[in-house]
């Protein structure tokens, strides 16, 4: 059974986190800039995560990120653990303020504990099998209802409240859109050579669910009577993108959306754990598993406003960004290694 | 291993021991002096045939020249050349060997001064007549079932695969039942891989006793704590030849009228033989009815639910109205109700399949029409759940593999309950493990999704059958030894042989 992702797979995630935390700091003032040029940010945000993809992919060393050494395998751990710890808030958030907004923060979590136990200790396979399922499943499932909602004139307020009026806020939401597609390389996990076709793969389809869903709403909102609940673009971090995007442009379908973000979690949390395995060389792989486990858990349940700043800090964009430069670092000198031993062999 | 001695009084002694006899009076031995020699032909009462004891043993050997004279160790061979008609035309000297040759209903000759027994296949035990399929039936496809004898069950699947790559290993499994277990597969185009894993499990079962397909399939299958079958198991005699030109291995169990086809993958669940003997457009719309089917079977119930607890605002509100009128004088909630409804559906379900024939479909007709007209008009149950669960129900019989329906009929409460617990978040959970459990399943080395997850070569004959000329390639997830199956289904087009 596949545990581990795959050196393509990786490499793909983390061009996409760094295309994301990039959006992340700079989306208010480049989307000011651009104005209604809404084509503009999306143009350059799906380059950027295209290049990048095809760059990393270049960097990237056979055996796998976390066979790099320790810090890198350590830097992968907490990498994943902080970004599951951010999915996992914003997904509460999600969930107790859309879906169930009567019941405590405690018990969504207790709703999605079993899914994540089940996936951590199941493995990437689990995972990464299940999103190429779903996908589609997603984008069939987000046009029928989009066509049901405007046939019926159905009431779906609750579900489709969350997109503001205007052109820059168009490109706001695909801004996040494309954020979304994040998580989407975990895709091709299962494939041992991801190649470029990810982040491109993972830009068109961001680009499509951000313009169904200006579609949408310009169809179900056409004097944008909407209430903003929109959360402020500073917080779309690569793994909140993936939610962000989604209560923005499809809320609807946090039905169909909702087991991609738990598998997401579960991604980072089975990788953390082989990542925390090669870090620390002696220890078995399973009893690890519940250290990013409830590291995740006690970083992500509070609700944003109630915790405390260092804890924000450590769940922006930027402390993420930070764990990925030795990362990248690793990667380039690894693949520096590998070049200079094909040559020796080949002047051998 | 005991051996025969040449003392043939030695000899009974150890097989009536063997086989308590006298008190297991099924435990035949006719002593017979012809030619001048002691002889004793064994055999078990029922298991073989008389007539053909007596024509092809008895009578020739009545018959026999004089052979007292001949060496008392060659005495064996000169039965078998000179007056047995035997087909086997073996000899065993094993009494472990000679005794399983005996429960198979055949005889064994011993004779006096020789250590070695000769073996008369007289084979006569009744069995089923080839009848038609009583679960898997289809509109077009082929008629004919397995029934309870290997033999004939290999008979019938040589009829249809004549070719001398099929190979069927013998395997005897349970030390008392020590029921024949055949291991089936096409050599040449089943993975060597597939083929030694299958021997292996097979050879590694240790139990006392083999009774049926089902206890087999759940000694060898990968992952025996999952709710979903893992194995396909099927009682055509076609189908389980198009599962060997795939590339799957396949075993038959001696009084068992089906076979196990692996590896099983989600996919092949849901396919019947119906989709390849119509035409593709006929076969590919059944097929997407069969998939449609297999989720409101899944999630319609738990979608209901969901939608009246938790999310009334994304129903219309003319129909909502309607809803909530149909529940004014309604005691139980809507949860009850459809666990109430579920659970007797699934009631007159087992209670129909129990009763014998005619009286089942009159007790679905009971239970389903008056019973539910009843409750409704005694105003214990509201009208929309009876149609919920009955349209959840049809769905559930449009799915082809019985194991299946029963794995659905389980997610289907589990999802029901789910969706009380927390609406369509509930139920995104409870799908979310249902799938991720799944994803991480495999059968015989091949995920259960494949080809579609992990993305596999496959042969369009997935959610959509294509038709049979773009079926050139077999399907990838038994990884066969051959990936091509042919290179012109109709070649003909391209300039054959005109008359």
């Amino acid at each position: 059974m596949n545990h581990h992702i795959q050196s393509g797979g990786m490499t793909a995630l983390l061009a996409a986190l760094l295309t994301a935390q990039w959006f992340s700091s700079s989306t208010e003032g480049f989307l000011d800039a651009c104005g209604n040029a809404v084509w503009l940010p999306v143009l350059v945000g799906g380059l950027a995560l295209a290049g990048l993809t095809a760059l990393l992919q270049r960097l990237a060393p056979e055996e796998g990120l976390l066979n790099l050494g320790r810090p890198a395998a350590l830097c992968v751990a907490l990498l994943m653990t902080l970004v599951g710890a951010t999915a996992l808030r914003d997904t509460l958030t999600m969930l107790t303020t859309f879906l169930l907004p009567q019941s405590p923060r405690w018990y969504a979590l207790l709703l999605l504990l079993p899914v994540l136990i089940l996936t951590g200790c199941l493995g990437m396979c689990s995972v990464a099998r299940p999103l190429r399922l779903i996908a589609p499943a997603l984008v069939i499932g987000y046009a029928a209802v989009l066509l049901l909602s405007v046939w019926s004139q159905a009431d779906v307020y609750h579900f489709f409240p969350l997109l503001d009026t205007g052109l820059p806020k168009l490109a706001g939401t695909a801004v996040s859109a494309l954020a979304a597609g994040v998580w989407l390389p975990l895709l091709w996990i299962d494939k041992p050579r991801l190649g470029r076709t990810s982040g491109a793969g993972a830009v068109l389809l961001a680009t499509v669910l951000a313009a169904g869903g200006y579609a949408a709403y310009a169809l179900l909102f056409p004097d944008g009577l909407v209430v903003d609940h929109a959360f402020p673009l500073h917080r779309l971090s690569a793994a909140g993108g993936f939610s962000q995007a989604f209560q923005r442009v499809h809320a609807p379908f946090a039905f169909v959306w909702l087991p991609v973000q738990m598998a997401a979690m579960s991604a980072a949390l089975s990788t953390a754990g082989r990542g925390l395995k090669a870090a620390l060389p002696g220890v078995k792989e399973k009893a690890l598993l519940p250290v990013p486990l409830l590291l995740m858990l006690a970083l992500g349940y509070w609700d944003e406003e109630l915790s405390p700043m260092g804890l924000q800090i450590l769940l922006q964009a930027q402390t993420q960004a930070l764990l990925l430069l030795p990362l990248i670092a690793g990667m380039a000198v690894s693949r520096i290694r590998a070049l200079r031993r094909g040559k020796e062999a080949r002047h051998a | 291993m005991e051996k025969l001695t040449p003392s043939l009084e030695d000899n009974l002694r150890t097989f009536r021991e063997l086989f308590h006899a006298p008190e297991n009076q099924d435990f035949v031995v006719r002593e017979l002096e012809p030619g001048g020699v002691r002889l004793a032909v064994l055999c078990i009462d029922g298991m073989a045939s008389r007539r053909n004891i007596e024509s092809a043993v008895l009578r020739p050997l009545m018959k026999a020249p004089p052979f007292g004279s001949l060496p008392p160790e060659t005495r064996a061979q000169a039965l078998l050349d000179k007056v047995l008609p035997t087909g086997t035309g073996e000899t065993e000297e094993r009494v472990q060997n000679i005794a399983e040759f005996l429960l198979d209903g055949n005889c064994a000759v011993l004779i006096d001064g020789c250590a070695q027994a000769v073996l008369a296949e007289t084979q006569g035990y009744d069995t089923r007549s080839v009848n038609q399929p009583l679960i898997e039936n289809t509109a077009f496809a082929s008629h004919e079932a397995f029934n309870e004898s290997l033999r004939t069950n290999l008979t019938l699947l040589r009829r249809i695969l004549r070719t001398p790559d099929l190979v069927a290993e013998m395997h005897n499994i349970g030390a008392t039942s020590s029921t024949k277990v055949a291991l089936v597969y096409l050599s040449g185009v089943t993975s060597r891989k597939l083929i030694a894993e299958c021997r292996r499990r097979l050879g590694g079962i240790g139990i006392d006793r083999l009774l049926s397909v089902g206890q087999l399939q759940q000694l060898i299958e990968d992952n025996p704590r999952q709710l979903l079958p893992q194995i396909v198991q099927t009682e055509r005699p076609d189908r389980t030849a198009s599962f060997l030109t795939d590339g799957m291995a396949v075993v038959l169990c001696d009084g068992a009228p089906y076979a196990l086809a692996m590896p099983g993958t989600f996919w092949t669940f849901l396919h019947t033989p119906d989709d390849h003997a119509l035409r593709w457009q006929y076969g590919s719309f059944l097929r997407i009815v069969r998939v449609l089917g297999f989720f409101l079977a899944l999630l319609l119930p738990a979608l209901y639910n969901a939608l009246l607890l938790y999310h009334q605002e994304l129903l219309p509100m003319d129909l909502l109205t309607s809803i909530l009128e149909g529940y004014t004088l309604v005691p139980l909630s809507v949860t009850l109700e459809l666990f109430l409804m579920d659970f007797v559906f699934d009631l007159i379900n087992e209670a129909s399949l129990r009763m014998p024939g005619d009286m089942g479909s009159a007790l679905g007709i009971v239970g389903g029409l008056v019973l539910g007209q009843a409750a409704v008009s005694a105003n214990l149950i509201s009208p929309l759940p009876i149609i919920i669960v009955s349209v959840a129900g049809l769905g559930l019989f449009s799915v082809p593999s019985y194991p299946l329906s029963l794995a659905l009929r389980i997610a289907r409460l589990f999802l029901l309950l789910a969706s009380t617990l927390a609406g369509f978040a509930g139920i995104a959970v409870a799908l979310a493990l249902l799938l991720c459990a799944g994803c991480a399943m495999e059968s015989f080395g091949t995920p259960y999704f494949a080809p579609a997850v992990p993305a596999m070569r496959h042969n369009g004959d997935l959610f959509w059958r294509f038709p049979e000329r773009w079926q050139q390639k077999r399907p990838g997830m038994a990884h066969p030894q051959k990936p091509r199956r042919t290179s012109a289904p109709r070649g003909w087009e391209k300039g054959g042989e005109k008359p």
